[in-house]
Parts: structure tokens; C-alpha cells; sequence
């Protein structure tokens, strides 16, 4: 359901079907490493010798695809991972925009990820940053490269109490360490936040925020930007992602249920003059939280024995059906061990349904 | 409502004083006798959860609390997807590894690690470039190298005590361990408020405490 829904957005906004085959070759995934979020694949060998994999990942077989044209795809497919220690196979919808990708595109994209975000419940945020956002700001700092790692995590962790602690030991000034601490803290509707974030970093305002209002400005035309929120603790896997990158949730699932960004270094890496912004859709994750689990098998369960009358009990089970109310039937007197256990709403005899379906 | 994991023990109880005294009190929670698990105050938007420390970091990790109260010791160890949003400073320990005094590292063999946290071991040890095998263990890690299992133990120690009754020492500190407060990733966006607001009471309640 969710599903056709996502399709059917993708498709309105003439993004094109991007339909693949469970494996592709080892080798894509081996000079990709970096770009996978784990190096476990189940591979195996096709009849000609060559290694195979089943695909873990979707964005690398289209960028694979592209000859350097212009192109938006979409794809809802399963992926196979290593998740929990076991492999798994994951449902994955997203969308991807390659080619010349300008402020335009990459608006476009934030927004629809906005609206994939309104097909899964109402309440939703969209976190936005700059990738080069922070980076800028320790260069300007000039914070010694060997702290990056440890500033990063402190900041992904929106752990402040560690920025401090690195002020104490001295490694960073009081000026710089108040400044990182309020730019962790920062989340605010995209507007207001680049409004903050140009305050607090003073002077002439960075290209990134300049980027981002010109973002907002689109948004704010797609009816989306109410949505939209600045937090630049968004920085996990910055080593594929430059630029714009963002990460979606709904109120009613407890993690990340759609990610993505623009990630040029992708298509350059694999030879290719384009570049490349996109998102994906973890559709187990929205699943497993938001799926109605039915209490019970059937509304109702009509009994009946062999000496019932069977055209009677078809007409009635016809009834039931008809009005909406999933029916099942079962012999009285057959043995009932054969039975799984069931739960139904009602369990009524034939002459009982009979009487109630107002035959 | 703000669901919120406490950690079974002191550590929790002291925690639910700070918050109390900031308007979150829930009574119920003081009794001791009360095997309940849940305790709610729908006046002040809060709901407890009194659950083991350990398994702090799944429940607001996985959403069941929007925040939690849990020791670096955990969050090290399990490392859950969480925002760590505050130290308290409360709570506090060291991580060590410890041995017999006369401890000597031989290189030429696999060292030989009893430990509650395979992870943190395993990363210490990395670091440094060295092969060990870790035992894990549940309880008395310092039964450990006492009966010649393990070499040394990598373990939490507060006052030394247990140590010292064993005739082990410290050898390094791993970390430094408090307590922090940490908050589901989702929880932070939708709840940012009140969230922020019981952070701010806990900073309070940590910088009277100095």
C-alpha cells in the first residue's frame, strides 16, 4: 500500500522506473566498499565462473547504468544485507537525479522527500545540512585536523558536554568551543536556523547558508518548508555525501526511515561526468512500526456439520462477503486438532449466521 | 508524555531526586516495597521506567523511552543509535584493567581478557596493536585471573575494594566513566521541548550538586 503510494509520487513527479536484477557483479560492490555501509554481500559463482552478488544496494547499479545523461530514476526493490549479524532481505523504495544536477534539482528532491515522508503518517521532519558546513567552520577555527574525528563524533552524538571536556584539556579555544556547542544544539525550521547559524558563525555568511536559503526558497514554493528543519549534527557517512544531505522521520517510528543527500563523488569515482543527489526509503523500518497488526484471523467463523445444507452455507458465506466481512468456515464435527489454533471476532453456526446475515 | 528508562539502583534513584525537585516527581516510584515497573505522573507529562542499567540504551534506542539515564560504560560497550545529550557526573567510575602487581605482558602469547565488555576491551586492545582472548563473563571477573583463566580483567572499579581483597591492582585506565543522559534519535525531533526542558533541569540539578 505504502508502496503503490510512493511509486505513484515518484511517477507524478516523471521520475522513471528503475527495474533491476537481484545480482549483479561482484566486482561493482568490491571498488565500492566506502559507499556500502557494510562489506558483507552473498556472493556466489554463476556458471561462467564469474563472481556474482545479490545487491546490497540499488544507488550503485543505476550510477553503473548512467552514461552520463540526464536522468531521474525511482526504484522500490529488496536489498540484501547483513543486519543483527544475519543476512537479510530489505525492502528499499528512493529516488535518484543524476546528470546536472543544479539548486532547482536539488530542491525538487528534498521536496519530494518531504512528500514521500507525508505518505507514511502526517507528522513528519525533514533534517537538512550542508556536509561542508562544519568543515568550513573548523578550517576557519583553525582546529588541527587530528581533532576532526573526535569533534565529529562528538557532534553526531550532539554530545556538547564533550566539546567541553576537549576545551578544558585545551585543545580547542573557549571562542570555538562556544560556537560548536550552539551550532550542535541548533535545530530550527530551515529559515529561522540559517538565520541562527549565520549569527553565530558572523562575517561574511558562508556559501553553504547561502546555498541552503536558496533551497528554503524553492521549498517554501513546493509547500513543503514547514517541514524542514536545520541541524547540521547530521554528518554520518560524510565521506560519500558533499554538500546538501538529509534525513527523514515520522513521529510514530523510532528511527531514521529515509536518508540521502547529494553525493557527486559517487559518479566521479566511477568515471563519470554527472552528478548525483537521491534519497532512500527504509521501508522495513516503516513496516516492521506501522503495519496494523489484525487481532484476529477472520471477522467471522461459521460452523457447520456434513449434514449441513452446502448450497445454503455457500449463499450465506456469499452474504458475509459481500457485505465486507472476511469469513471463514469449518466442520463441527471434523476432527478439530487439524485445526491451528484461530481467533476469530465471532463464531457463529450456520443457522446463527443465517439468522443474523438476514437471509 | 516523555517516557523515561531509569536504571535500576542508586544511580536511578538519584537521578529521579534531581528530577522530582524539578517538577517531574512521580511518589509512587519512592515506594520500595512496590514491585511495579511503570510509574506515571500524567500532571507532569512523565512516565518511568525502572529497567535493568544495562538494557537502558535498547529501550530508548528503540523508541519505548524517549530518553534514559545510562553509564558511558554502557553506551561504550552496546553503542546504541542515541544522541548523548548530557553528562551528569554523577555516577562515576573508571574502566581499568587490572592484575595480579607482578603482572608482566608477554608479547610471545595471546593475552588471556575476563571481562563484562568485550567491546571496549576488544577496542582498547586494538588500539595498541595487541592479540587478546577475551573470556566474558557475567560476575567476579576477579575470580578470573585469580584461578589462572584470564591474565587480567578489564572491569569497572569504583573504590578499589574488591581489588585490593583480591590482591589486584589497576593497571591502565581504559575510561572514565559517568553517567549521561541520552534520547531516541526521533524522540529528540518530536519532543525537542520538553526534552530540552529536562536537560536544562538536570544541568541545574548537576551544577547545584558542585
Amino acid at each position: 500500500m505504502l508502496k503503490q503510494k510512493l511509486n505513484e509520487l515518484f511517477a507524478g513527479y516523471g521520475y522513471r522506473r528503475f527495474r533491476l536484477s537481484k545480482f549483479e557483479e561482484y566486482d561493482l560492490y568490491a571498488g565500492n566498499k566506502d559507499f556500502l555501509k557494510s562489506g558483507q554481500l552473498i556472493t556466489f559463482t554463476d556458471l561462467d565462473g564469474s563472481l556474482l552478488a545479490l545487491k546490497p544496494d540499488i544507488t550503485l547499479s543505476i550510477v553503473k547504468n548512467n552514461r552520463g545523461e540526464d536522468d531521474k530514476v525511482f526504484y522500490n526493490e529488496m536489498v540484501y544485507r547483513a543486519k543483527d549479524h544475519h543476512y537479510r532481505e530489505i525492502p528499499q523504495a528512493g529516488v535518484e537525479c543524476l546528470g546536472n544536477v543544479d539548486v532547482y534539482a536539488e530542491a525538487e528532491v528534498t521536496a519530494l522527500a518531504c512528500r514521500a515522508l507525508a505518505c507514511i503518517a502526517d507528522s513528519y521532519v525533514l533534517r537538512v545540512s550542508d556536509v561542508g558546513f562544519l568543515q568550513s567552520v573548523y578550517e576557519e577555527e583553525q582546529i588541527p585536523e587530528s581533532l576532526y574525528p573526535a569533534l565529529s563524533e562528538a557532534v553526531s552524538y550532539k554530545n556538547t558536554d564533550e566539546i567541553t571536556k576537549l576545551c578544558r584539556a585545551g585543545k580547542i579555544s573557549n571562542d570555538t568551543a562556544g560556537k560548536l556547542k550552539a551550532l550542535i544544539s541548533l535545530y530550527k525550521p530551515l529559515k529561522q536556523g540559517i538565520d541562527e547559524a549565520a549569527r553565530l558563525t558572523g562575517e561574511a555568511e558562508k556559501g553553504e547558508l547561502e546555498h541552503l536559503r536558496r533551497i528554503a526558497e524553492i521549498l517554501e514554493a513546493f509547500g513543503v518548508i514547514d517541514h524542514v528543519y536545520l541541524d547540521f549534527t547530521l554528518i554520518n557517512s560524510m565521506d560519500y555525501y558533499n554538500g546538501l544531505i538529509f534525513q527523514g522521520a515520522v513521529a510514530s517510528v523510532p528511527v531514521t526511515v529515509l536518508s540521502g543527500g547529494r553525493y557527486d563523488r559517487l559518479p566521479k569515482k566511477m568515471g563519470k561526468n554527472i552528478s548525483a543527489i537521491g534519497f532512500a526509503v527504509y521501508m522495513d523500518a516503516v513496516e516492521n512500526s506501522l503495519s496494523p497488526s489484525r487481532p484476529y484471523d477472520a471477522d467471522i467463523l461459521i460452523t457447520y456439520t456434513q449434514d449441513s445444507d452446502f448450497v445454503r452455507l455457500a449463499r450465506i458465506v456469499e452474504a458475509y462477503e459481500k457485505k465486507g466481512s472476511t469469513v471463514r468456515t469449518v466442520r463441527r464435527d471434523a476432527a478439530k486438532n487439524s485445526v491451528r489454533e484461530k481467533r476469530f471476532c465471532a463464531v457463529r453456526t450456520m443457522e446463527e449466521a443465517e439468522r443474523e446475515a438476514g437471509i | 508524555m516523555i517516557n523515561i528508562a531509569l536504571p535500576k539502583g542508586r544511580l536511578g534513584r538519584q537521578v529521579y531526586d534531581i528530577l522530582a525537585a524539578a517538577g517531574y516527581e512521580c511518589p509512587e516510584i519512592l515506594d520500595s516495597r512496590s514491585r511495579k515497573l511503570v510509574f506515571e505522573n500524567e500532571e507532569a507529562g512523565v512516565r518511568y521506567f525502572s529497567v535493568k542499567p544495562t538494557d537502558v540504551g535498547i529501550y530508548v534506542e528503540r523508541g519505548t523511552a524517549d530518553i534514559g539515564i545510562a553509564g558511558k560504560d554502557i553506551l561504550l560497550e552496546y553503542q546504541p543509535d542515541v544522541y548523548e545529550l548530557l553528562d551528569l557526573n554523577i555516577g562515576k567510575c573508571r574502566m581499568c584493567i587490572s592484575g595480579f602487581p607482578d603482572f608482566y605482558d608477554d608479547h610471545e602469547r595471546v593475552l588471556k581478557v575476563a571481562t563484562k565488555f568485550p567491546h571496549i576491551a576488544r577496542a582498547y586492545y586494538e588500539e595498541m596493536g595487541r592479540d587478546i582472548d577475551i573470556i566474558k563473563l557475567h560476575g567476579s571477573i576477579e575470580l578470573a585471573p585469580i584461578l589462572k583463566m584470564a591474565d587480567v580483567i578489564c572491569d569497572i572499579v569504583e573504590t578499589g575494594t574488591t581489588l585490593k581483597e583480591n590482591n589486584l591492582v589497576v593497571l591502565d585506565t581504559v575510561v572514565d566513566i559517568s553517567a549521561r543522559l541520552i534520547a531516541n534519535k526521533v524522540g529528540w525531533q518530536f519532543k525537542n521541548e520538553q526534552i530540552l526542558k529536562i536537560r536544562d533541569a538536570l544541568i541545574s540539578g548537576r551544577d547545584a550538586e558542585l
